[in-house]
């Protein structure tokens, strides 16, 4: 996807420009409310990281000028979870927002989210080596092996196999998954990742489900 | 002496309104007083009118055939010679000017009573008028009396002004005292207020005197005292929350830096650099997670309410939370019962986190025989809807349950290092029930512990 980040913190926008790019993402970055405003508006992207306090023009400044022009996906960054903030946005037509501090993990699953917003329907059986899902039937099944997963369970691993190779945190599962949207102080996803693996890892001898120290799990074929 | 504005001045009010009454008083006594010497003179003037008049007509009936000849016009002069503010007028009874001035016409009622009737130069003065009754000439005749220059109005007018003057000097003497007075009878809110100006927060222990003050002023200095109590305590409270705050992100602050100075301080293998981050990473999450709790936390006290409210099953909800422990619960081996049911208009995302940090409390804190039972006990009213989380643990001493849901709050001290939790999960529990007016409880007795929220309905 061809992605603009407005960001004028430069670390933070060094980061997100080669977080993004490594995860196969054309990124263009721009450092103030004006340029990002010319660049939204100029340009052809898939999708807007715009950061909400911005010099030149805000956020909510860049977002406005954009919907009077196209419709381009809108992802916005903000410090600020005042309530008014988050709708203020949204009512200006954004479609998601992220909190400060938010993990990249967290980031990339949303970008990803909104650049699959509006394709066609999703694929009704899953793969991963000889892991394989029917989500129509909602059965899971490793080599000739049928896997006798929970309702959860079965959830969880539809998300990991639907976002094979990504790493997605904790945070990103339990919302998904349970729909909690807060952070639990519990190793709470911890523990049902540690069961799903009992099922789907423990009785094979290739693993599928890797836990990426601090920033969650993965699922995916290693060498 | 301080400005006095009546805007913003009891002192100023006061004196005012004193003088005023002062004003009011003094106007309606010396009123009183001109009108009654006013009365008095006229009394006494028409009380010599009336005498004179009967003194006329007496001479007339005396003087008999005679008429107002020469003897009679001696007589009366005479007499009016003795009192030179007197005139007298006699008509025949056809109206002919027998005696007197001509130029000033009297209209009076031939009745013998004393009245009132202005003369033509526009003074007022009295006057009375009689008709002779007597047999010969006079018979019919009408006399008439009336005082030349009324004194009444000389005395009444110097009787006037000295009273308006007197009144002036009483009220302002009025005025001047009232000021002083209440300016004295102040003093003592000025000394409390003296004491008051002294509180700062770092003497937040000084307190108003009350031996010595005013009854009106003990109730006042009384509550007074006890909002400074109460300031006290929540200062108290802040400030080692404060402290609490620093300690909770010192010690994640002081494990990044010594990790990554130590790191840093040879050359490492790319394994390492990894294990580092990661480490990293871990800690900057829980850094992360203590901000937005202190943040969620600092909005709920500062009155925000809770958004996005819909009809919510809190039995369907405590249903997702456990499902969403169910490896937890597994687990630890425990058993987890939902009993009851409530609707309630709520935002569910914040009741799901306020039950979770319930359970995830319990499972903490159960003890006793396996498998641990935790019961989710939910009831509802009229009035509110309550959610309570029961679990079999160590009883909690009554003197600390109040503190329970306080922030950096843990049990017991020596559970806090290594675990999970960083101490603000019932204080979130509290702020999300205030968020939507409610409250929490917590009871603890003979091993059982049961802490949860309610939420009005």
């Amino acid at each position: 996807m061809r992605l603009l980040v407005v960001e004028d913190e430069p670390r933070l926008a060094a980061y997100l420009h080669k977080g993004l790019s490594e995860n196969g993402h054309i990124v263009d970055v721009a450092h103030d409310g004006i340029d990002g405003r010319h660049l939204a508006l100029e340009g052809d992207y898939d999708l807007l990281v715009l950061d909400v306090m911005l010099p030149g023009v805000d956020g909510f400044g860049i977002l406005d000028a954009v919907r009077k022009a196209k419709d381009t996906p809108v992802l916005m960054l903000t410090a600020r979870d005042k309530v008014e903030d988050r709708v203020r946005g949204l009512r200006g037509g954004a479609d998601d927002y992220l909190i400060k501090p938010f993990a990249f993990s967290e980031l990339l699953a949303r970008v990803q989210a909104l650049g699959r917003r509006g394709r066609v329907q999703e694929a009704t059986t899953l793969q991963l080596g000889d892991l394989e899902l029917d989500l129509v039937r909602r059965r899971a099944q490793r080599a000739t092996q049928r896997l006798d997963l929970t309702a959860k369970e079965f959830a969880l691993l539809t998300l990991l196999l639907q976002r094979q190779g990504q790493v997605l945190s904790r945070t990103v599962l339990a919302e998904q998954v349970w729909d909690m949207n807060f952070d639990s102080d519990t190793n709470v996803v911890e523990v049902a990742v540690r069961r799903l693996r009992g099922k789907l890892d423990d009785p094979f001898d290739t693993k599928l489900l890797h836990t990426v120290r601090g920033m969650g799990y993965v699922l995916e074929q290693r060498a | 002496m301080s400005r006095l504005d009546p805007r913003t001045s009891i002192v100023a009010r006061v004196a005012l309104a004193l003088a005023g009454i002062a004003v009011l008083v003094f106007a309606a006594v010396g009123a009183l007083l001109y009108w009654t010497l006013e009365r008095e003179l006229m009394r006494v003037e028409f009380d010599e009118v009336q005498g004179k008049v009967a003194l006329v007509r007496q001479l007339l009936e005396d003087s008999g055939a005679a008429g107002v000849d020469g003897a009679f016009r001696t007589q009366l002069e005479d007499v009016l010679a003795g009192h030179g503010n007197l005139k007298v007028w006699i008509h025949d009874r056809d109206g002919r000017l027998l005696f007197g001035d001509a130029a000033e016409p009297v209209h009076l009622a031939a009745d013998g009573e004393p009245s009132l009737f202005t003369l033509p130069d526009g003074r007022t003065t009295s006057g009375c008028r009689l008709e002779v009754d007597a047999l010969g000439p006079a018979q019919g005749a009408q006399v008439t009396v009336a005082l030349a220059d009324s004194m009444r109005g000389q005395v009444l007018g110097m009787y006037g002004r000295s009273v308006a003057w007197i009144c002036g000097l009483g009220i302002a003497a009025t005025a001047l005292l009232a000021a002083w007075a209440t300016r004295r009878g102040f003093r003592p809110v000025r000394r409390l207020a003296e004491h008051a100006s002294r509180i700062t927060p770092a003497a937040l222990s000084v307190r108003l005197p009350l031996d010595g003050e005013d009854e009106e002023l003990q109730g006042l200095a009384v509550s007074f005292n006890h909002a400074l109590d109460r300031l006290q305590e929540a200062y108290a409270r802040l400030e080692s929350f404060n402290a609490d705050v620093a300690h909770e992100l010192r010690t994640p602050l002081a494990t990044l830096i010594s990790g990554t100075e130590v790191t840093l301080a040879a050359t490492r293998s790319p394994q390492e650099l990894e294990h580092l981050l990661g480490t990293q990473l871990e800690l900057l999450q829980r850094l992360r997670t203590i901000v937005n709790d202190m943040l969620f936390l600092a909005r709920a006290d500062i009155g925000e309410q809770a958004a996005d409210r819909e009809p919510v099953s809190l039995s369907a909800e405590a249903g997702r939370v456990v499902e969403y422990y169910d490896g937890l619960i597994a687990e630890a081996g425990a058993q987890v019962r939902i009993d009851g049911d409530a609707q309630v208009r709520c935002n569910p995302g914040l009741v799901r986190r306020a039950i979770s940090n319930l359970l995830s409390n319990a499972l903490k804190y159960s003890d006793g025989a396996a498998p641990a039972r935790i019961g989710i006990e939910i009831s509802q009213d009229e009035r509110e809807a309550r959610l309570r989380v029961r679990n079999a643990g160590p009883t909690i001493p009554s003197e600390v349950l109040p503190r329970l849901f306080d922030r950096f709050y843990r049990g017991e001290p020596s559970r806090a290092p290594g675990s999970d939790s960083h101490g603000l999960g019932l204080a979130i529990v509290r702020a999300i029930a205030r968020m939507h007016g409610g409250g929490v409880d917590a009871v603890s007795r003979d091993g059982i512990t049961v802490v949860g929220f309610s939420l009005p309905k």
